[in-house]
């Protein structure tokens, strides 16, 4: 295993027979091969647990995971995990304990990794059995590119809206 | 219609929190009297069914694995078990034990979770884990040390947890070495301990008192604690070869809810889950889980729902006991599965579920692509005994005010752990209440 200070983790969280909720997932899986070998990359259903056991002994983790704010299907949000996230944003996992329940739990247990960034992208559809939307697909490469430049400086850049990726 | 003077009371609970899923409750009360107790579900099998038509066999466990994030191993037992049924197929010895063992894993970060991240603060009076985690860490670093003892056991025999992709009809793809499982002792043996402190615990939570009178069903073995195999029992005579299962239950249609509901018929309502197998099977417990319940104050039967959170911890400590000793007695098979042949047929599956009896069945045409699909969780089949359950409690506990009486109302929805649809789910979780007058 490597060491505490060393160990950088990408966590792509999402369902893939649910639509857009897919998105966490498919970063994840562009970014095969796009990351320096010391990053590991993790699927995740959104478990608390692994979410937790994933990150906390990390310097480093980026989490991805799909959000509904009612805003424009594709759109990128980053967040750092020093401030408690906006209620609302993402969804509950399979637990109903959501990526924003880890977070807090992880922070009030001392657990989360040294620092956490989390993209969000907002979903077009989460019904199930739905395809991604075209708006969402458009966005991965930018998400992908994103997650890339976030691994080479992670405090490059504030907390907010990213941009709709096909606007 | 209803008179000015005596406004309607109404509850309604669209969004319910720590639900698997999305649920909705809908309570009015006119005049003190309870005119309508609606708890509607959306659940997704019915999608899985039309998706599975079409598709070959050895699909049906990778696919209905799909269903639900919590309890993939039990739609893959359940799936196994009924496509082994058509084609003549029977797994046993190590392969069954292997069986038995991801069970456990399942039933322990299942029950885990529900006890400690969502059924616990519904009885110390937290909103959630979190606001708890802040007053009981050490109880919090507890429950999530023990789910992932569950997890760890589903991950190394089931491939990957969240999906496991080893599990397979007639077996598994690769049955893991000996020497593989013993790596698990040292943390399933903590997990026991660990699992006997929290029969300890949860019984010393203030847990309000209720006794109904439920036809308990469960998957009944003659000699262990069920999970895969068995015939479909019940304490009210039913005792059914898991084959008759459409001969003894109807599933009735609701309008409000995309799920549908079962009932025995002739009977209506049934409870399956914990306390039926508990009650059913109390038994094949073995000392260790049946001494720790019944010094958590539990006798052979529990008719009160509120307390299934002692029996999931009881049953907890039963599937951390169950997985040391099948691992004790594991020798490495030979053959990853038994093979078999494609061929037309029709295949009835029931295995348990944290939640209760899961049932398939499955008609296969002669190159095994599969023709029909029925899937019946346990939530859909406990949803008529949850009404049941929400008409007692708000019966007795009308004085309340609305806030504490829509948490009780919770707390007995959550008392069945419902898996209602999978993974998304968008937080906000409102309550609504109102009070309104004749045109209401």
């Amino acid at each position: 295993m490597l060491n505490r200070d060393l160990r950088r983790v990408v966590v792509g969280v999402g369902n893939r027979f649910r639509g857009d909720d897919a998105v966490g997932l498919r970063v994840t899986e562009r970014l095969e091969g796009r990351v320096p070998p010391d990053v590991e990359l993790i699927e995740s259903d959104g478990d608390p647990v692994d979410l937790i056991a994933a990150w906390e002994r990390a310097r480093l983790s980026v989490v991805i995971d799909a959000v509904v704010t009612g805003g424009k299907p594709g759109t990128i949000y980053r967040f750092n995990g020093d401030h408690r996230l906006p209620a609302g944003f993402f969804r509950r996992s399979s637990h109903l304990l959501g990526l924003a329940d880890a977070v807090e739990l992880a922070r009030t247990l001392n657990r989360l990794p040294g620092e956490l960034v989390i993209v969000g992208v907002e979903a077009g559809t989460v019904e199930q059995g739905a395809d991604m939307t075209t708006s969402v697909e458009r966005s991965l490469s930018r998400v992908v590119d994103l997650v890339v430049n976030l691994l080479e400086s992670p405090s490059a850049e504030e907390n907010g809206t990213i941009g709709v990726a096909n606007a | 219609m209803t008179n000015p003077a005596n406004p309607i009371r109404r509850i309604d609970v669209d969004y319910l929190a720590r639900v698997e899923g999305e649920g909705e409750m809908h309570v009015e009360v006119i005049d003190g009297k309870i005119e309508k107790v609606e708890f509607g579900i959306f659940e997704p099998p019915r999608f899985f069914e039309a998706f599975m038509r079409g598709r070959m066999y050895t699909e049906a466990p990778d696919i209905t694995a799909r269903i639900c994030g919590i309890c993939p191993v039990a739609y893959q037992m359940s799936a196994s078990h009924a496509m082994e049924d058509a084609l003549g197929v029977t797994v046993d010895g190590q392969l069954r034990a292997l069986r038995r063992l991801i069970y456990c894993g399942e039933w322990i970060e299942s029950h885990g979770l529900h006890i400690y991240m969502l059924h616990a603060p519904d009885f110390l009076g937290y909103e959630s884990a979190i606001h708890m985690a802040a007053d009981y860490p050490e109880i919090v670093e507890q429950g999530l040390r023990l789910k992932k003892a569950g997890n760890d056991v589903v991950n190394l025999i089931g491939g990957r947890e969240i999906h496991p992709i080893n599990v397979r009809v007639g077996g598994f793809y690769r049955a893991p070495t000996k020497a593989e499982l013993l790596t698990m002792v040292p943390e399933l043996e903590w997990a026991r301990d660990a699992a006997l402190k929290t029969v300890q615990w949860v019984s010393q939570l203030p847990i309000p008192k209720m006794e109904q009178d439920f036809e308990f069903v469960s998957v009944c073995h003659p000699d262990e604690y069920p999970f895969n195999e068995g015939r479909l029992k019940s304490n009210k005579g039913l005792d059914i070869p898991v084959s008759e299962f459409n001969e003894a239950f109807a599933e009735l249609h609701v309008e409000r809810s995309n799920a549908l509901q079962s009932v025995i018929r002739e009977r209506g309502a049934y409870h399956v889950g914990p306390l039926a197998r508990y009650a059913l099977n109390f038994d094949k417990l073995g000392p260790l889980a049946q001494d720790a319940a019944y010094e958590a104050g539990l006798g052979p039967v529990c008719n009160n729902p509120f307390q299934s959170i002692v029996v999931r911890a009881v049953e907890t400590l039963y599937a951390c006991n169950e997985a040391l000793e099948l691992i004790d007695a594991y020798e490495t098979p030979a053959e990853s599965h038994v093979p078999m042949v494609a061929k037309a047929g029709i295949g009835h599956g029931a295995t348990e579920a944290p939640r209760g009896m899961l049932y398939h069945r499955y008609e296969l045409d002669d190159e095994g692509r599969i023709l029909e699909a029925q899937i019946a969780p346990p939530t859909a089949q406990n949803q008529l005994t949850m009404e049941d359950d929400l008409r007692v409690v708000l019966e007795e506990n009308l004085d309340m005010s609305d806030e504490d009486l829509g948490w009780r109302l919770e707390q007995t929805i959550r008392n069945y752990d419902p898996c209602i649809s999978c993974a998304t789910h968008f937080l906000d979780f409102t309550i609504e209440r109102k009070e309104s007058g004749a045109e209401s």
